[in-house]
């Protein structure tokens, strides 16, 4: 029997920590089976990049994307979408993170997952990209304030 | 006081195999044959376990990084069809009941 998600949400995944997980790497399914029940979610940018990964003929990630998506629902992680309201405050804002000098110029979709799991009053971001792990965070939860946004702190899994 | 001065004649083992089995860098074996942990010797770090630490690149990490530059010029047309796909993946519904992803 599927165990019913928490109601509260914790945890946001990023793309790269669910490839992980498709692999079935065995420092993955040790931070899923410690944080399963802990209210794990997917943001709706991170649900496009695995379903381009799961198309990429060829690609060595392409299968473990897959197995991600058809697995998520049994691993107890919660995909989630915005209102149409909320995809155009992710835009403005993910702008404003980068014209700021938050994150790179060019690297949207790293604002979009930012703005997404605070939109979705998600405290924790967890992921393996680069770009997020440097960015300042007070200079982000001063940003997200800016905006009348929750804060969110980025970790790299290894954190936990 | 003969006992105490044997126990003071000791000899120092160091040796790979009693690392592994005590944890300290080696232990001291008095002559009587008593063995007592070398507290002088800092305790040596055991490598973390390959299997259990999550390493800083993974095949996750890599790809991801690859497709996001790619995934910064998508269109708003391009994110709600690979949005809507996604939810039939994980769903396995025909995607109708889903919000418009930046519409």
């Amino acid at each position: 029997m599927a165990e019913t998600a928490p109601a509260r949400l914790r945890f946001a995944l990023d793309t790269n920590v669910l490839i992980d997980l498709g692999e079935e790497l065995p420092f993955a399914q040790r931070f899923l089976a410690t944080h399963r029940n802990s209210g794990l979610a997917v943001s709706p940018t991170v649900v496009q990049e695995l379903v381009h990964i799961s198309q990429k003929k060829g690609n060595r990630a392409q299968p473990f994307a897959l197995a991600a998506l058809q697995n998520m629902r049994r691993w107890n992680i919660t995909p989630y979408d915005l209102r149409a309201v909320g995809h155009g405050i992710t835009d403005v804002s993910a702008q404003k993170l980068m014209r700021d000098g938050i994150l790179e110029d060019g690297e949207c979709n790293d604002g979009y997952i930012i703005i997404e799991t605070a939109l979705h009053c998600i405290p924790i971001l967890i992921s393996s990209d680069i770009h997020l792990l440097k960015i300042n965070p007070s200079r982000l939860v001063r940003a997200l304030n800016e905006f009348h946004l929750p804060p969110v702190t980025i970790y790299h899994p290894k954190s936990f | 006081m003969k006992k105490r001065a044997n126990l003071l004649n000791v000899s120092i083992f160091n040796t790979k195999k009693t690392v592994a089995a005590s944890g300290f860098a080696g232990y001291i074996v008095a002559n009587n044959g008593v063995k007592f942990a070398d507290m002088t010797k800092p305790i040596q770090n055991q490598q973390p376990s390959s299997t259990t630490s999550y390493p800083e690149k993974t095949t996750g990490s890599e790809t991801a990084a690859r497709v996001r530059k790619e995934a910064n010029n998508w269109s708003e047309r391009t994110r709600s069809q690979l949005f809507d796909e996604g939810m039939q993946i994980i769903y396995g519904g025909n995607g109708s009941g889903t919000a418009k992803v930046r519409s």
